[in-house]
């Protein structure tokens, strides 16, 4: 992320902040004070994510990845990574890391875009809570849904940016 | 202790990871230390402005803001409005997830709940997160094919339900 990208949503929050204090004072301190506590409570984890991101990168050979989901591994390796995305829910504040070493370590971007949008649109791990809430056929029809559309949508994504669906 | 340790077991693991691997791999493991803090360093900032805006979301568009807003909505109209309504919530899912039930149970459609589920995918105040490590090509054209594949599936889902 470039310096700009930091500037320019730093401008956005400290507007919408402004914004909530002339709307509703109490109601602006209670979001800055949840959203300094959430901060705290969050950085273990952002830090251990991103020290695990470190260890893949140097102990993970590129070759074993390339092996896995590289090019010419054909639809296998986009249907993995759906299921792996879908079986492995988490914050996603970790998703988009591993999405993006995934890429460096050679997997194609269509099987990074399956992967990331397996994970943040299927949820396997959930599913008990969200049946309890809208019922069996519902939640398995949504989840069918989710599960091809995030299959669907990666792959157009890698047409769309590198010309290869896989 | 115990409870820190439940709460916190990823990170210890990933504690004991390093540890472990710095005996058997010191100069290895120092790089892989040195690629997490530079990653670290780099992204802290927008994440720190991703819990705010999160927050500021969070306090502005309350479940009970969107129950009344989608109470009125309804037809073609009613999903496009779900589906970008649910790129802006934020929250875990055992909040979330009630109010879609709610909604369905108020009478909302099916067809707009669905689109409302299948947009939450996209979270809005992580968009500079993901964009940070996977570019703003890649992360605009899925925010775009999501958006349209939401209201598409909840269309769908509401005639195979129905």
């Amino acid at each position: 992320m470039n310096i700009w990208g930091v500037v320019v949503y730093t401008i956005i929050v400290i507007a919408s902040y402004l914004y909530a204090f002339k709307k509703d004072k109490v109601k602006g301190m209670k979001g800055l004070q949840k959203g300094w506590k959430r901060f705290l409570r969050q950085l273990p984890f952002i830090f251990s994510i991103f020290l695990l991101v470190g260890l893949f990168d140097v102990f993970i050979p590129k070759s074993t990845v390339v092996s896995v989901v590289g090019h010419g591994k054909g639809f296998m390796a986009i249907l993995n990574a759906a299921l792996v995305g879908s079986v492995v829910g988490g914050p996603v504040s970790s998703v988009y890391p591993l999405g993006a070493l995934l890429l460096k370590k050679g997997a194609t971007v269509a099987v990074a875009a399956v992967f990331i949008n397996a994970w943040v649109m299927v949820g396997i791990i959930s599913m008990p809570f969200e049946i309890s809430i809208f019922g069996k056929k519902f939640v398995f029809i949504r989840n069918i849904f989710a599960f091809i559309g995030a299959i669907i949508i990666g792959m157009l994504t890698g047409l769309i940016l590198t010309g290869n669906v896989i | 202790m115990k409870k820190l340790l439940k709460s916190h077991a990823f990170e210890f693991i990933v504690v004991i990871a390093y540890g472990v691997l710095f005996i058997f791999y010191p100069e290895k493991t120092f790089t892989a230390l040195k690629v997490g803090l530079t990653l670290l360093s780099k992204m802290l900032p927008i994440f720190f402005c991703v819990v705010f805006f999160s927050c500021f979301i969070a306090i502005f568009l309350s479940p009970k803001t969107i129950q009344k807003y989608m109470g009125q909505q309804s037809g073609l109209k009613g999903v496009v409005i779900a589906a970008i309504l649910g790129t802006l919530i934020v929250g875990p899912l055992w909040v979330l997830f009630p109010l879609f039930g709610t909604l369905l149970k108020k009478g909302a459609r099916i067809s707009v709940v669905g689109a409302m589920i299948g947009a939450f995918a996209i979270k809005t105040p992580w968009i500079p997160y993901a964009a940070g490590f996977l570019g703003w090509p890649f992360i605009t054209v899925t925010v775009i094919l999501t958006l349209v594949y939401a209201m598409f599936e909840g269309l769908l889902m509401e005639k195979i339900l129905k």
